[in-house]
């Protein structure tokens, strides 16, 4: 259960960093 | 850049699965907690980065006040960020941990309660950058309370030595947590995969600030132009 809370809350960071960084890329170059 | 990120991330991969393999397969059960310690193979390193991230942010703010420059501000804000982040997952593994072994989510222990007054600190850091618009009186006020703030970082680190506390300990004796051989080997692999995971997902979210920074500049230029 530990070892879920983890991975599953580092996972979903990484994964809405990556989203909003390419988000932000694309607002960039309109 | 692109291709060097993906190897890091490569090696941190395989090094967390190997933690986590040597922390539920190999490492055996500890005499007085039995498969409990488990849980402090993966809770120890979480708290770890969290103390550490909140000592890189301290310092990133220190460091804007001495020279102003916007890429401290960015840095310790991004490093703050993943300190609430690290802190919730301390606090909450922490309290998954003491209802197994204490039979109570919580119980106002000294730990608890200090980190706890840590991750509320760092809350009000976020809810004080949001109360202020201008930009450079918001970095420096936010530098100022994150000074004050990581007050609380060696407050929750000393806790369980400044008051009697149930939150076991590394060291042998005293009521220590005894372990040996490939538990410690366990133990410095998760730490070791928390430390990777942390130096690539620093820089995942300084990055996201820095581009969001770059399009804010860009669009206050275009209303400049425009105006």
């Amino acid at each position: 259960m530990v070892l879920a809370l983890v991975w599953v809350t580092l996972a979903g960071l990484s994964l809405w960093l990556i989203r909003a960084r390419s988000n932000l890329e694309s607002k960039l170059k309109d | 850049m692109e291709f060097r990120d993906d190897v890091f991330l490569g090696i941190t991969v395989v090094v967390n699965v190997l933690a986590i393999y040597f922390a539920l397969f190999i490492a055996p059960a500890e005499v007085a907690l039995g498969e409990l310690v488990r849980v402090f193979y993966f809770h120890l390193p979480q708290a770890i980065v969290c103390y550490l991230t909140l000592v890189i942010s301290l310092v990133s703010a220190v460091l804007f006040l001495r020279t102003k420059q916007t890429k401290y501000d960015a840095m310790s804000e991004s490093a703050a960020l993943l300190g609430l982040v690290y802190g919730m997952i301390t606090l909450v593994s922490g309290a998954i941990w003491a209802n197994a072994a204490w039979g109570v989510y919580w119980n106002w222990d000294p730990r608890e309660t200090t980190t706890l007054v840590l991750w509320l600190a760092y809350v009000g850091y976020f809810f004080l950058r949001m109360s202020v618009e201008n930009p450079e009186r918001r970095a420096s006020v936010a530098a100022a309370y994150n000074v004050l703030a990581f007050l609380t970082v060696p407050l929750s680190y000393l806790s369980f030595i400044i008051w009697p506390s149930l939150h076991p300990r590394l060291a042998e004796g005293g009521g220590g947590l005894g372990l040996t051989g490939t538990m410690v080997q366990a133990l410095l692999l998760n730490i070791l995969g928390g430390l990777l995971f942390y130096v690539w997902i620093i820089r995942k979210t300084y990055g996201v600030r820095l581009t969001k920074d770059e399009l804010e500049r860009k669009l206050s230029e275009e209303v400049r132009i425009a105006g």
